[in-house]
Formats: structure tokens, C-alpha cells, sequence
């Protein structure tokens, strides 16, 4: 069974200098163990359309067919139905900003299982623990002369760089044994063997089971992966007068 | 509630500074409401203190002789607002001698008094218990040089048929009244014995002080008699029952009210201020609270993402505030405790001794807590509720 349903998901943004914005999803499936690509250029609307995918929006958004694991998800579902799915299944990695400023790395990790524990029936928390440690031995492996990431845990995101953030917010995902991990740009802030380890992670969990939905602009780190390209053509196609239309389509193989 | 609670007590250590600067902020509202109200009841308890202490202020003296009879008597017995009620025999006080070894002070005011006498109980006498015992003022027994425990002797003067008689009769000293309770020289007697002095002196031969031949059994009214109101409100209205059988009655009635007056023109100047006060100081944190918020809004996206619902925000919000009002509580009664004893000390020449100018009750403080406590979290709540309740992530996402 499919994990992410999604058919003519349609997710509007609000006024802004140059109208409204509706970032389109035509249709897109994703099994257990599958990598995608969201890639398309800036403002195109990629992470309006990963914002909705994550549950973070609770109105705006319209669609044929938009379900997780079969259960169908609807503007105005609730928010602690998604902040229940967000606490466990399906977790979401924006580009910066995910890591409260009062809690050390190690405390977001606690934090994260703590939510999937408490919210989550099927938490598997020692799975989580082993995903954990999985990536952060990957990125460690990588730190080359920089500073391990084992070593952050006791530090608080202002004592880390941007890069060992992402790399934190990323493991803070993988803290809740997530289902659909969805991760905006998650190497803007890296240098290009942390991204490479990075990509090479997110491999390692679709082979765990994960189905992963990543925002870039760096598809040659994951050539065999699918890919939801914008698509310029109808995008003009579908704007109109006061409303500019991102689409996005899943690219031919 | 057990995550908000843990989460709100990191993000209070983390953002220390500035939750101490705000519980500054807060404490510098609740501080002088603190004093003055420490002000207000100091000043107005030390003026109840001084009318309730002194059993004098509850006492009803009447200004003329009249012919009091026992349904006049039961009457005001009957009266919950009377707490001691006891006959006088004259207008001007019964006199006799007191004598102890060589000394004696003639002219004694021998005073009646009975259980429950307020004058005796509110200066820890003990009260006669029959016939034969006494209680003197400080100054007779000064000057007779008698100690409780001691005998002395009553003794009573009269002329009958041309001839200058005497009689005397030991009695034990059970209890001395300071001088201020009593500054005259003065003996507290059972009612029996001051009629026997009276009716001895009337040439009756009652049974204390003769051989009881000759009885009075004709009185059937007293001329006056001792009469103390339970509270201080209940002086004025005993006075008017008084007044309106047409009798004339000497009391406090003029310092209670004064007390009183004071008492209402000092609460309304409090909580005039302390509405002002309090209002200004509502809307001076609210806002602070909603600065402070919104500089958290990225704390509370990141939580947001991690499934931590607005609900869970909220409390977190609640439980920080609820940890701000205890500090600033806290902070206030110290900044509190010091100015009032500074004036205590400052005023402390223009006070009588053991007197204090401010002072809070554990009742106060208490409340003062509750009040504070209680005022945070609705204005920590309010705030949480306007930006937290319609959180939107991505908004705040677009912010980050």
C-alpha cells in the first residue's frame, strides 16, 4: 500500500506583491522505501507544496486525493490529528529554524522520541535509537577535521554551525521513526561531501522502509531516485488573471 | 502537562535574563501596592488594637442615677451585643477602708464585678469568686502594701443612733489591675459584699459585716450599673437602646467612628491606586508578554513541528508565567518587607512603644500571592491565546 496518495493537491498562499500563488501537485504516489525529488527553481513553490505534504498547514489546500497510510487528510482535519501524525509518521525537516533555541541537540533528540512515544502507538523506539546513531555515524564519517556530530549533542543550535544544525534537524527527524520523511533543501547549509553524506543517509533510510520527499536543487546526488519536476508549460497554462500557478508533475523515468 | 512543564522550566533558564528583568518589572508593581496596603492596615489595625485592648472603648456609662429594675437588667443580659452587665448601687461610688498591717487608704471605690467582667479579664485578673476575696488596682495595693495571696481587711463605718460604729472583715486579695486598667484606688468586689457595705452603712445588719439580724430585703432597684458592649460595633447601637428609654450615656462612640472614618478614607485611597496601578501595570505586561512572544515564535515553530500542539504551547506559556509570578511575588515581599521596615523605623519615634506603623498577615500575603498569581496567568494566557491559538507554521517558516 502506498504511504503518500496525492492527486490534484492544489495548496494556495495568500496575497502577496504580486497576487495570489497556488502551488499544484498533479499526482504523486510513494511507496515504503521510495526516494523522490521535489526539484524545480526558487519560488516555483516546492516548499508551499512540502509544507502541506508535512500536515503543517490545517486550511489553504484543496485536492481529489491527499491521504497518508489510506487515512485521508483534509483542510481543516484539526490540529492535534496532525500534530499527532507529525509527532510520529511523518516528519518534517524545513531548511533551518526546526531546533527550539532553549533545548541542546541531545534534549530535541529526547524530545522527539518522547512525542513519538507518547502520540504514536507503533514508536519503535529502539529502531529510532538505531536510526539515530546510523546517520550520525554517516555524518561523522564525513566530519573529516570538523567537529563530530556526537559531539553537539550537549550543545545548544546557537553553539552549532548551520550545517551541523541541518544535520541535527535531520536527526531529530529520524528520532521519531518516521514513515514519510519529508526534508526541505536539506543541503542548502552543507558543504558538498556533508551533502554527499547527506544523500547518501537518506538512501540509507528508504532502505530501512522510510519513503523520503526531499526538496533540492542537487539531483546528482540521487540519480536513480523519482523526480516531481515544476512544470513551466502548464504552469503559464494553468495561471490566470490574479493568480499565479506552480505545477508540478512527476518527470518520465 | 508533564513535556509543557519540563519544556516551560528550560526555556525559563534559558531566557533567565530577561524573565529576571520582567519579574523586576512585575515586582516594581506589586511591591508598592505591597507597602501601602501594609500602610493602610498597620495604621488602622494599631487604632482597632488600641479600642479593642482597652475594654474601656466598650463600656457605656450612665451620666445620671436612675431606678434600674431587674426586667431592665435581664433586658440587656437577654442582648447579644451586651458582653457584661453588673448593678451599681449609687451614682457616686460606695467608699470603705482598706487595711493591711499598719497601712490603710481610706475612701476606697469599691466597684462591683462579676464572672465575665471585661475590665478584669482583658488585663488577666482573676474574678472574685465569692464574697470573701478582692481584686485591687495597682495603686491601692501600693499603698496598703498588699500582694495577691495576702488578707486585707475591708472595714465599714457608720452612725447609728448618734453612736460612730464599725465593722470589718477580712478579705483575700486575689488579683492586682495595672495602672492601665484602673488609675484610681479602687477595689473589685463580688455584688453581695458591695451591698452589704451599702446596706451597713443604711443600718441594716447583713450577714458579712454584722450578725445578719436585720437584712435589706426591700431593694428592688439599682441606681446605676456597669455595662460593656461585646464589639465596637455594638457600642452605638446599645448606646441608642439607651438613649431612647431616656437615659444619658457617656462612651467611645465618638473614637470608634473616628477609627472607622479613617479606616474607609485609607481602604479607598488604596484601591483607588490600586486600580490605577494594577490597570497600568495589566497593560505594561501584557505587552511585554506579547514582546516576548512574539521573540519566541521560532521556539514555538520548531516545537510545532515536532507535534507539540498550540494547546501544549499554551501550558508551557502558563507554566512560565505561573514561575514569573512566584518570582516576582517573591522579589515584591522582599522589596515590601524592607520599605515597611523602614518605616517602622523612621516612624518609629512618633509610635508608642510595641507599636508598628506597617504590617501584612499571613491572610495578606496569601491573598496578595493568589491575587498576583492568578492576574499573571490570565494576562500570560490571554497573550498565549492571541498569538499561539491560530498558529501559522509556515508563516513562521517563511520567517525563519
Amino acid at each position: 500500500m502506498a504511504l503518500l496518495e496525492v492527486k490534484g493537491l492544489v495548496v494556495s498562499s495568500g496575497a502577496g506583491d504580486t497576487g495570489h500563488f497556488e502551488a499544484q501537485l498533479d499526482s504523486l504516489c510513494l511507496g515504503e522505501g521510495e526516494l523522490a525529488l521535489l526539484v524545480g527553481e526558487s519560488g516555483s513553490g516546492k516548499s508551499t507544496l512540502l509544507e502541506c505534504l508535512g500536515l503543517l498547514r490545517d486550511k489553504g489546500f484543496a485536492s481529489e486525493r491527499f491521504a497518508f497510510g489510506g487515512q485521508g487528510i483534509a483542510a481543516g482535519m484539526g490540529e492535534a490529528a496532525r500534530a499527532r501524525l507529525r509527532a510520529g509518521p511523518v516528519a518534517y525537516m524545513p531548511q533551518s529554524g526546526g531546533l527550539p533555541p532553549f533545548l541542546t541537540l541531545g534534549e530535541c533528540l529526547a524530545l522527539r522520541m518522547g512525542q513519538a512515544r507518547r502520540l504514536f502507538p507503533g514508536f519503535n523506539e529502539p529502531r529510532a535509537r538505531d536510526l539515530v546513531a546510523l546517520a550520525m555515524r554517516e555524518f561523522d564519517l564525513h566530519a573529516g577535521e570538523g567537529i563530530a556530530l556526537r559531539d553537539c549533542l550537549a550543545k545548544k543550535p546557537q553553539a552549532l554551525s548551520v550545517g551541523q544544525r541541518q544535520r541535527g534537524m535531520f536527526l531529530c527527524c529520524l528520532a521519531a521513526d518516521p514513515k514519510l520523511l519529508l526534508l526541505d533543501e536539506p543541503t542548502s547549509a552543507l558543504d558538498p561531501l556533508n551533502a554527499r553524506a547527506m544523500f547518501k543517509t537518506m538512501a540509507g533510510m528508504t532502505r530501512q522502509g522510510m519513503a523520503v520527499l526531499a526538496v533540492t536543487h542537487s539531483r546528482e546526488w540521487a540519480k536513480n531516485a523519482r523526480v516531481i519536476a515544476y512544470d513551466q508549460e502548464k504552469s503559464r497554462q494553468r495561471s490566470r488573471e490574479g493568480v499565479t500557478v506552480g505545477c508540478f508533475c512527476e518527470a518520465a523515468a | 502537562m508533564i513535556i509543557a512543564l519540563r519544556l516551560a522550566l528550560r526555556d525559563f533558564a534559558h531566557d533567565l535574563r530577561v524573565n529576571l528583568s520582567l519579574s523586576l518589572a512585575v515586582a516594581a508593581i506589586i511591591a508598592p501596592l505591597l507597602i501601602l496596603f501594609s500602610l493602610k492596615f498597620g495604621i488602622v489595625a494599631a487604632m482597632e488594637r488600641d479600642l479593642l485592648g482597652n475594654p474601656g472603648s466598650r463600656e457605656l456609662v450612665l451620666g445620671a442615677n436612675y431606678r434600674l429594675g431587674e426586667d431592665f437588667f435581664t433586658t440587656l443580659r437577654g442582648d447579644p451585643r451586651v458582653a457584661f452587665v453588673v448593678p451599681k448601687t449609687r451614682s457616686l461610688s460606695t467608699t470603705a477602708t482598706m487595711r493591711h498591717g499598719g497601712a490603710l487608704r481610706e475612701g476606697v471605690e469599691m466597684v462591683p464585678t462579676a464572672p465575665g467582667d471585661p475590665l478584669l479579664l482583658a488585663f488577666g485578673a482573676p474574678v472574685p469568686r465569692d464574697s470573701l476575696e478582692v481584686v485591687l488596682s495597682a495603686s491601692l495595693s501600693a499603698r496598703i502594701a498588699v500582694r495577691p495571696g495576702e488578707r486585707a481587711q475591708l472595714v465599714v463605718t457608720r452612725t447609728k443612733e448618734g453612736k460612730r460604729q464599725s465593722a470589718a472583715v477580712e478579705l483575700q486579695v486575689v488579683g492586682i489591675l495595672p495602672p492601665a486598667a484602673v488609675g484610681r484606688d479602687q477595689a473589685f468586689v463580688p455584688l453581695p459584699t458591695l451591698l452589704a457595705i451599702e446596706d451597713y452603712k443604711d443600718g441594716f445588719e447583713p450577714q458579712l459585716l454584722s450578725d445578719g439580724s436585720r437584712p435589706n430585703t426591700a431593694r428592688d432597684h439599682f441606681a446605676k450599673a456597669r455595662i460593656y458592649a461585646r464589639g465596637l460595633d455594638d457600642v452605638a447601637p446599645l448606646a441608642q437602646l439607651l438613649e431612647g428609654r431616656g437615659m444619658v450615656v457617656h462612651d467611645e462612640r465618638q473614637r470608634i467612628g473616628e477609627m472607622k472614618a479613617i479606616a474607609t478614607v485609607l481602604s479607598r485611597v488604596f484601591w483607588v491606586i490600586a486600580a490605577v496601578v494594577a490597570l497600568g501595570g495589566i497593560m505594561a505586561l501584557g505587552g511585554l508578554l506579547l514582546r516576548t512572544l512574539e521573540a519566541r515564535m521560532r521556539s514555538f515553530m520548531a516545537l510545532g513541528i515536532m507535534g507539540i500542539t498550540t494547546m501544549g504551547m499554551q501550558a508551557m506559556v502558563a507554566l512560565e508565567a505561573l514561575a514569573l509570578a512566584l518570582l516576582s511575588y517573591l522579589m515584591a515581599l522582599l522589596l515590601a518587607l524592607l520599605a515597611m521596615q523602614a518605616f517602622n523605623l523612621l516612624f518609629a519615634e512618633f509610635l508608642t512603644e510595641g507599636r508598628i506603623f506597617c504590617s501584612l498577615l499571613p491572610s495578606h500575603l496569601l491573598s496578595g500571592l493568589g491575587i498576583s498569581v492568578g492576574t499573571m496567568l490570565l494576562v500570560a494566557l490571554g497573550c498565549a491565546r492571541a498569538r499561539l491559538a491560530n498558529l501559522n507554521l509556515p508563516a513562521l517558516l517563511r520567517g525563519a
